[in-house]
C-alpha cells in the first residue's frame, strides 16, 4: 500500500496487473491459496482486492477508540471572540485601532482591505466561566447549553487554517486541501472503517439553512475524489424524500425491482470481470444499498419511537424536518444504527454586519440541540465510542467590519485562529488546549492545523494518518497529504 | 468477492482457539452468514484474532434463534459485541456465557435483558464496559455488578435501575455507574454586564494616560457632559466625549476642537 511510482504510466500498468493476479488468486480459492503464500503478501493482495470490490475496510492500524464520527460544521466561520474565546481586556480597547504590532501586515479579504480603519470591536457578550476539568472555561452567553456539557468538551483555541475564503476554506476542513478534488474527511472514513450497516450509507450528510448570510455548500464537500464513489456521502434531505430517486415508480413493485437488480447486476458483475473497473462494482453495491434503503430510511426518519422527554433535551424545533435540532437528533438515530460518519452543516455563520442579532439567532438554534446530542450519546453508552466534532472554516477578525458602534459591529473572516471542539470518541473531557493573544487576532499557545485534526480523527478511528493512502495517478493520496501531527495532548 | 474476502480473512485466523479443537468452527462460513445477515463484522484491533460484531442494521430482526446461528459459533472470539435493540432474552444466555474474552457488551434498548440475565453475564472475566440503557435490569443486579470481576463501566439509564441502586454501585473504586443524570457544568463565575471603554492604549503605540479620568468635563464636539465610558487617548491625554458620534467628529478634524481642551 505505501508504494510509490514515479511514472504514473508503471504505476497504472502495475495496478491492472495487481488486478489480474488477485483476480486469478481468487479463482482459484482464496483459502487453498492462502496455505502456500505468506500472510504478508496474501494480506496486502487481500486489502487490495477487498478495497476494488468495495467488500472490506483496510486492516486498522490499531484499536480505534472511535467507532463512528459526527462532525457539526458551521458554514461560514463562527466568531470565535463572541462564542469561545474569551477576551475581557478588549472591553479597554474599543473602538481603538488594530495596532501593526498585533496585524503584523497579515493579509485581509477585499472585504476589508480598503478600510480605513480597523476599529477593536469587543464582544457584547457575557461570558460565563463553566466547571471542566482544569480550571474552567469561559464561553459567551450565546452557548449556556453547550457550557452546561463543557465537562465533556474539549477545546482547541488555536485552529488555524491557510484559507481566507469560504469556498477553498471548507474544501480545506473536509478535504485536506484547498483544491477540488480530494476526498473528503467522511469518504476517507468510509473507505477505512467500511459499512457497520448494510441498510444505510457509511457517510451522510445532513443540511440545515441557516439565518445568517449563507455561502453555497457544493457536494463535492462529501464527494468521494478519487476514492470509489460509493465513500461519498448521501445527503439526506429534510422535505420530500429523504433521498431522491429511492421510490419505486408508480406500478413497479418490491419484487419486481428485485428481479430488475438481479438482471442488471449480472450484467454488471459480467463488465467488472471483463473490464476490472472500480466503478462497476461500485455501481453495484450502490444499487444493492438504493434497494436497502427503501426500508431502512423511512424508519430512521420516523421520530414517532422518540418520547416527549427526548424532544425535551432537543428542543422542541427538533420536530420540524432540517432543523439543527431536528439534524442533531437525526444523527444520533443514524449512530445508532451504525452509520459510521455523520456530516451536518449549519450554514449562516458569515457575519460581516448585524454581527449580533445574527449570532443570537443562529446560536439559539444550534446551543440546546448540540448540548442534547452530547447528553444523549453519553447516557446512551455511546458517547465514549463517537467522536464529535465541532467547528467552521476559520474564525472572525477582531476588528470591526464597516461601522463599530456598541450594539452592532460585524466582522470579516479570520484565518489566523479559531475556535474548534471535541467531544467523546476517546477524546480527553473537559479540558481545553492552546491560546491566542489579546486580540484574540495571533495563536501565541500550541497552534493546531487542520491537518492536525484530520490526523488525530483517524488516529482515534484506529488508523496511522501516514499509511491510509490511496493510489490515484501513479502515487498514493493521503488525507493529510505531507502534514500532519496528531494531537496527543487531547487523546484520552 | 464480498464471500470471497470473508473467507480468506477467516482463513487466516491461525490463532482461533475454536480452529484447534475437534469440533473447529468453519470461520469462513461464519464470517459469511453474519455478513449475508447484514451484521458488521471486523477485527477491530489487528494485534488481536479476535472480532467485532455489530448488528444495528437489522437489530430489530434479532431474536434468540437467530442470535444463536449468527453469534454462537465464534462465542469464543468475541471482543466486542453490539446487540443493542434486539430482542434477545434469556434464551441467548447460554451462548453469551461462553463469550470469555469479550470486554464489550451493547445491550441497550433490549427488553430481554433483566436482573437474572445481567447476572449471569457479569460473571464474564473480561467484560469491562456493559451498556444496560434502556433494558429491565435494575437494583436486583446491582450486587452481580459489584462482583464482576473487571467491569469498569455501567451505563443504566431508562433502566430499573434506581438513585439507590446507583448510589451502591458507586461505592465500587474504579466502577463508573451512568445512570443518566450526570449533572450539568455549571456556571462558577459570570462577569459583570461588559461596558466598553477606551482606557487602555494599543501595545507599544501611545503612552498610558497620567490618569484614567478624563481630562475634561464637558464633550469638546457638542458641550454635553462627558460620559466616561467613551473616550479616545489624544496627545496623550484621556479625552471624554458625550456620544459614540463626537469622538468621529472630533477625530475627524482634532485642531477644531483642541481650543475647548485647553493647553496640554
Amino acid at each position: 500500500m505505501g508504494s510509490f511510482h514515479s511514472d504514473p504510466l508503471r504505476a497504472a500498468v502495475h495496478e491492472h496487473e495487481l488486478l489480474l493476479t488477485r483476480r486469478r488468486l481468487f479463482a482459484a480459492g482464496a483459502r487453498t491459496f492462502a496455505a502456500g503464500v505468506g500472510m504478508a503478501a496474501l494480506g496486502s493482495l487481500l486489502g487490495r482486492d477487498a478495497l476494488a470490490a468495495g467488500a472490506a475496510a483496510p486492516q486498522r492500524h490499531w484499536r480505534p477508540k472511535a467507532k463512528r464520527v459526527i462532525y457539526l460544521h458551521m458554514e461560514g466561520g463562527p466568531s470565535h471572540l463572541d462564542l469561545w474565546d474569551y477576551k475581557p481586556e478588549l472591553r479597554q480597547r474599543y473602538n481603538q485601532d488594530l495596532p501593526e504590532s498585533i496585524r503584523k501586515g497579515q493579509r485581509l479579504t477585499t472585504m476589508t482591505s480598503g478600510q480605513g480603519r480597523f476599529p477593536v470591536a469587543p464582544s457584547l457578550f457575557t461570558f460565563s466561566r463553566y466547571a471542566n476539568q482544569q480550571d474552567g472555561v469561559w464561553i459567551s452567553e450565546l452557548m449556556p447549553h453547550t457550557g452546561s456539557a463543557a465537562n465533556e468538551l474539549c477545546f482547541l483555541h488555536s485552529m488555524h487554517t491557510d484559507a481566507i475564503n469560504h469556498e477553498p476554506a471548507i474544501t480545506f476542513c473536509q478535504t485536506g486541501h484547498q483544491q477540488p478534488g480530494r476526498p473528503s474527511l467522511g469518504a476517507w472514513a468510509s473507505y477505512g472503517l467500511g459499512s457497520a450497516n448494510a441498510n444505510l450509507p457509511t457517510f451522510c450528510v445532513l443540511i440545515t439553512q441557516g439565518i445568517g448570510n449563507m455561502q453555497a455548500l457544493s457536494a463535492r464537500f462529501w464527494g468521494s475524489g478519487f476514492l470509489p464513489s460509493e465513500h461519498q456521502g448521501c445527503r439526506l434531505r429534510s422535505s420530500g424524500d429523504p433521498v431522491l430517486y429511492l421510490k419505486d415508480p408508480a406500478g413497479v413493485s418490491r419484487t419486481d425491482r428485485r428481479a430488475m437488480l438481479d438482471l442488471v447486476n449480472d450484467f454488471n458483475e459480467r463488465e467488472a470481470q471483463a473490464s476490472l473497473d472500480g466503478e462497476t462494482r461500485a455501481r453495484i453495491a450502490q444499487a444493492e444499498m438504493a434497494y436497502r434503503m427503501q426500508m431502512s430510511v423511512p424508519e430512521l426518519a420516523d421520530l414517532s419511537d422518540e418520547d416527549d422527554e427526548t424532544f425535551a433535551l432537543y428542543g422542541e424545533e427538533a420536530r420540524k424536518p432540517g432543523t439543527f435540532a431536528a439534524n442533531c437528533l437525526l444523527a444520533r438515530r443514524l449512530s445508532e444504527r451504525g452509520v459510521r460518519f455523520v456530516q451536518l452543516y449549519m450554514r449562516g455563520w458569515d457575519q460581516h454586519g448585524n454581527l449580533p442579532a445574527e449570532m443570537r439567532a443562529q446560536s439559539k438554534a444550534v446551543d440546546q440541540p448540540q448540548a442534547a446530542l452530547i447528553k444523549d450519546l453519553r447516557r446512551r453508552g455511546l458517547l465514549d465510542e463517537t467522536l464529535v466534532v465541532w467547528g467552521g472554516e476559520f474564525g472572525r477578525t477582531v476588528y470591526s467590519q464597516g461601522s463599530l458602534s456598541e450594539t452592532d459591529y460585524g466582522r470579516d473572516h479570520h484565518p489566523r485562529c479559531f475556535t474548534m471542539w471535541c467531544a467523546g470518541g476517546g477524546i480527553k473531557p473537559g479540558i481545553a488546549l492552546g491560546k491566542t493573544d489579546d486580540y484574540g487576532y495571533n495563536i501565541v499557545e500550541r497552534p493546531i492545523e487542520v491537518h492536525d485534526l484530520h490526523a488525530t480523527m483517524l488516529s482515534l478511528m484506529g488508523f496511522d494518518h501516514e499509511k491510509l493512502v490511496y493510489p490515484f495517478q501513479g502515487r498514493d493520496y493521503r488525507l493529510t497529504d505531507v502534514a500532519g501531527r496528531v494531537i496527543a495532548e487531547i487523546v484520552a | 468477492m464480498r464471500c470471497i474476502a470473508a473467507g480468506a480473512l477467516a482463513a487466516l485466523c491461525v490463532a482461533c482457539a475454536s480452529t484447534k479443537g475437534a469440533a473447529a468452527v468453519d470461520h469462513a462460513a461464519q464470517l459469511d452468514l453474519l455478513r449475508a445477515a447484514l451484521v458488521h463484522v471486523e477485527r477491530p484491533d489487528p494485534a488481536s484474532a479476535l472480532y467485532l460484531a455489530d448488528a444495528s442494521a437489522v437489530a430489530s430482526s434479532i431474536d434468540d434463534a437467530q442470535a444463536e446461528r449468527l453469534f454462537a459459533p465464534l462465542a469464543a472470539e468475541w471482543l466486542d459485541l453490539s446487540l443493542a435493540r434486539t430482542r434477545i432474552g434469556t434464551a441467548s444466555l447460554a451462548w453469551l456465557e461462553r463469550c470469555e474474552k469479550l470486554e464489550r457488551l451493547d445491550l441497550r434498548g433490549c427488553d430481554g435483558v433483566d436482573d437474572a440475565f445481567v447476572a449471569r453475564i457479569a460473571r464474564l472475566p473480561h467484560l469491562s464496559e456493559l451498556v444496560l440503557a434502556g433494558t429491565r435490569a435494575g437494583d436486583g443486579c446491582v450486587d452481580a455488578l459489584l462482583a464482576a470481576p473487571s467491569l469498569r463501566r455501567v451505563w443504566l439509564w431508562k433502566s430499573g435501575a434506581t438513585g439507590a441502586g446507583l448510589a451502591r454501585l458507586a461505592t465500587r473504586a474504579g466502577l463508573l455507574a451512568d445512570g443518566g443524570s450526570k449533572p450539568d457544568s455549571i456556571a462558577a463565575e459570570v462577569e459583570p454586564k461588559p461596558e466598553f471603554v477606551n482606557l487602555l492604549p494599543p501595545p507599544g503605540e501611545s503612552p498610558l494616560p497620567a490618569t484614567q479620568v478624563p481630562i475634561n468635563v464637558d464633550c469638546p464636539v457638542s458641550g454635553a457632559p462627558v460620559d466616561a465610558r467613551r473616550t479616545r487617548v489624544h496627545q496623550g491625554r484621556l479625552v471624554g466625549f458625550c456620544c459614540e458620534n463626537c469622538p468621529k467628529t472630533f477625530e475627524a478634524d482634532p485642531k477644531k476642537y483642541e481650543g475647548a481642551l485647553g493647553k496640554p
